[in-house]
C-alpha cells in the first residue's frame, strides 16, 4: 500500500475517533480497567508463582554420614545421589563446610563459634530434589531409600515453613483457575466493546462506505481505518490499565512486602516483566483489529443483505 | 465508431432473478449491448428495470444465467474482485446519494480517492469532471446548496470520475423538473459521445422519443421490445431537441 494511502486510512481513522469522543473515552477506560484486573492478576499470580518457587527450594533433605564411614565416601556417595532421576542436586558437607555455613547462618554472632574445631560437625550430603518431588510424599519416598543405603545413618527432612508453603501453592493453583477465568472474560469484554464502538463508527459513516462500495474500493480499503481505529483502542486501552496496575503496584507493595518481611524474612515483590507487558499491549492491539474485523465484516454483510 | 467501441461490452445470457417469496424480476433475459452505445431501457415500474441494473454493478448475482461485462463472467470472478469490476462500471441513481457533509469536490473527490488514485491526480480528474458537468465554479459548495439537476450532475461527475467504461443511470430525473430532465439527458448524450456506454433506465416515456440510439424495454420481467433508434437526437452536431419539442403540452404537473 502506497504512503498516501496509509496517511488517508490514519486521517479517516483519527476523524472517525475526534467524532466520538465521549464514546472513545469509554470504550478505552472500560479496556483499561478490564486490563488492570487481568493484569492484576498476572501480578499475583507471578509473585505467588515465585515465592512458591523460592521456598521450595529450601525444601530438601541432609543425609548425615554414619560415624564410622571413611571420610573419602562422602564424595562417593554425593557422585552416586547426583546419578538419581529424582535428585536435582547434591552437595557434600565436609565438617569444614558445615561448620563454615553455620556461622554463615549466625551472621554477626559467627564468632561465638570461634575455637570451634570442625570435627564436631558431621559430615553430610545437602540434597535437593527436582521440584516435582519437594512434597511431603516425595520426601517421605526419598528419605526411605536413602536411609537404606550403606555409609549413610540419618536422613532428615528439613522443609521450613512447609505448611505455608502447601497453602501459598493452593492459592497458586487457585490463582492460575482464577486467572484464566479472568482472562477468557477480560478477553470477551474487550472484543465486544471495541467491536460496538467501531459499529457504532460504522453506522456513522454508512453513506460514505456504500459510496465507495458503489465505485470499487476494495474491502482491504474499506476496512483499514477500522483497523487502524481498533488498535488504537486496543493498545491505549492495555497502555492507560498497565499504567494503573503500576501506580497501584508502587503505592500498595510496599505494605504487603513489610509485612511478609516481618514473618518470613527478605521477600521480594515483582512488577510484570517488559516482556508480558509487551506481550499485553500487543494483545490489546490484536484483539482490537480482531473486533474491528468482525464488526466490519458484520456490517458489509448486513449492507449487501439491504441491497 | 472504434473497432473496440463496437464489441460487445455487456452480455446477458438467460438471465432470470428471483427473491424470496418466488416474486421473479427477470425471466431468461438474453441481451448484448456492444461499447460506445446508448441504450434506454425503458418499462413501467416493476418490470425489472432496476433489477436488470443490480445485476450489472453486481449488487446482486441473477439466480440463473450467465453476465459478461467488459470481458468478465460476472459468476466466475472472485468475492474480492468484484471491486475491481466494478471500477467499469459508474452508477448514478434518481436520489444522487451525495454526501450532504462534504463539498462538491470533496464529492467527487471521495470516489476518486477510494480506489487509491494517487493525489495529484485525484485533483486533476475530480476538477476536470466537474468542469465538464458544467460545476467548475461551484466546487466549494454543499450538495444542499444545489439544485436537483446540479446535485444529479455531481452524481454523474462522481460516477465518471474513474473514468469506467460504462455508465448506468437509474431513474436519473426522476426527481427533476423538466427542463433539468433535459439538461441530465443532453449531459448523457454527451458523456455517450466521448465514448462512454450509457445505460438509462427511466419510465418515463417522453423522454425515450428524444435520447438514446436504442430502446430496449422491459415488462413483467421480459425483454418485450429492442429497437435500434434513428441517431437523430445523439449525434450533436445537429440541433438537439428543446422543452417544448420533447415535452409539447405537457406541464411540470402534468408530468409528475
Amino acid at each position: 500500500m502506497p504512503a498516501h494511502t496509509w496517511a488517508y486510512h490514519a486521517r479517516t481513522a483519527l476523524a472517525s475517533i475526534r467524532a466520538t469522543p465521549v464514546m472513545q473515552a469509554v470504550a478505552v477506560s472500560t479496556i483499561a480497567v478490564a486490563l488492570l484486573v487481568f493484569g492484576g492478576c498476572l501480578l499475583l499470580l507471578l509473585n505467588v508463582d515465585r515465592l512458591s518457587q523460592d521456598w521450595g527450594r529450601d525444601i530438601r533433605l541432609i543425609a548425615f554420614l554414619a560415624e564410622d564411614t571413611a571420610p573419602e565416601r562422602l564424595d562417593a556417595l554425593a557422585q552416586t545421589l547426583e546419578a538419581w532421576p529424582e535428585i536435582e542436586a547434591v552437595e557434600a558437607m565436609t565438617p569444614a563446610r558445615s561448620l563454615a555455613a553455620f556461622r554463615d547462618s549466625l551472621g554477626e554472632d559467627g564468632d561465638v563459634l570461634d575455637g570451634v574445631s570442625p570435627e564436631v560437625m558431621p559430615a553430610s550430603l545437602e540434597i535437593t530434589l527436582i521440584s516435582a518431588l519437594r512434597t511431603p510424599e516425595g520426601l517421605g519416598g526419598i528419605a526411605w531409600r536413602l536411609s537404606s543405603m550403606a555409609g549413610l545413618d540419618d536422613v532428615e527432612q528439613v522443609a521450613y515453613g512447609r505448611a505455608l508453603l502447601e497453602r501459598v501453592r493452593a492459592l497458586r493453583d487457585l490463582l492460575r483457575i482464577g486467572g484464566l477465568v479472568v482472562a477468557i472474560f477480560v478477553l470477551c469484554a474487550v472484543a465486544f466493546i471495541i467491536a460496538n464502538t467501531i459499529r457504532l463508527g460504522l453506522y456513522a459513516r454508512r453513506d460514505e462506505l456504500e459510496i465507495m462500495q458503489l465505485v470499487g474500493a476494495t474491502e482491504g480499503f474499506i476496512r483499514a481505518p477500522y483497523y487502524i481505529e481498533g488498535v488504537f483502542q486496543g493498545v491505549l486501552g492495555a497502555g492507560v490499565g498497565l499504567l494503573l496496575l503500576w501506580a497501584a503496584f508502587m503505592i500498595l507493595a510496599p505494605g504487603p512486602q513489610a509485612m511478609v518481611q516481618f514473618e518470613l524474612g527478605r521477600i521480594r515483590l515483582y512488577f510484570l516483566p517488559p516482556l508480558i507487558l509487551a506481550a499485553m499491549l500487543a494483545g490489546g492491539a490484536a484483539l482490537g483489529a480482531l473486533a474491528s474485523h468482525i464488526s466490519v465484516n458484520r456490517f458489509l454483510r448486513a449492507q449487501e443483505a439491504l441491497d | 465508431m472504434s473497432a473496440a467501441e463496437a464489441s460487445p461490452i455487456i452480455e446477458m445470457h438467460g438471465i432470470t432473478k428471483a427473491y424470496d417469496g418466488g416474486v421473479k424480476a427477470l425471466g431468461g433475459v438474453d441481451l448484448t449491448i456492444i461499447g460506445g452505445d446508448f441504450v434506454c431501457l425503458s418499462g413501467p415500474s416493476g418490470a425489472g428495470k432496476t433489477t436488470l441494473l443490480k445485476l450489472l454493478f453486481c449488487a446482486e448475482l441473477p439466480t440463473a444465467g450467465h453476465i459478461v461485462i467488459a470481458g468478465r463472467n460476472v459468476h466466475q470472478i472472485r468475492r474480492a474482485s468484484v471491486p475491481y469490476l466494478r471500477r467499469n462500471i459508474g452508477v448514478v441513481f434518481q436520489d444522487f446519494k451525495l454526501l450532504t457533509r462534504r463539498s462538491v469536490y470533496e464529492n467527487v473527490a471521495f470516489a476518486a480517492r477510494a480506489i487509491g488514485t494517487e493525489p495529484q491526480l485525484i485533483e486533476e480528474r475530480a476538477i476536470g469532471i466537474l468542469r465538464q458537468v458544467g460545476l467548475g465554479h461551484k466546487l466549494s459548495a454543499r450538495p444542499t446548496q444545489l439544485s436537483g439537476g446540479e446535485q444529479q450532475r455531481v452524481a454523474i461527475a462522481r460516477a465518471l470520475v474513474n473514468e469506467p467504461p460504462i455508465l448506468l443511470a437509474d431513474e436519473p430525473t426522476g426527481n427533476l423538473d423538466p427542463r433539468l430532465t433535459l439538461d441530465i439527458m443532453r449531459l448523457l448524450t454527451e458523456i455517450n459521445a466521448r465514448g462512454t456506454t450509457v445505460v438509462v433506465a427511466t419510465h418515463d416515456p417522453l423522454l425515450l422519443r428524444h435520447f438514446g440510439k436504442r430502446l430496449i424495454s422491459l415488462d413483467q420481467g421480459q425483454l418485450v421490445r429492442d429497437d435500434r433508434l434513428a441517431p437523430v437526437h445523439a449525434d450533436l452536431t445537429g440541433e438537439s431537441p428543446d422543452l417544448d419539442e420533447i415535452f409539447g403540452d405537457a406541464t411540470p404537473e402534468g408530468l409528475y
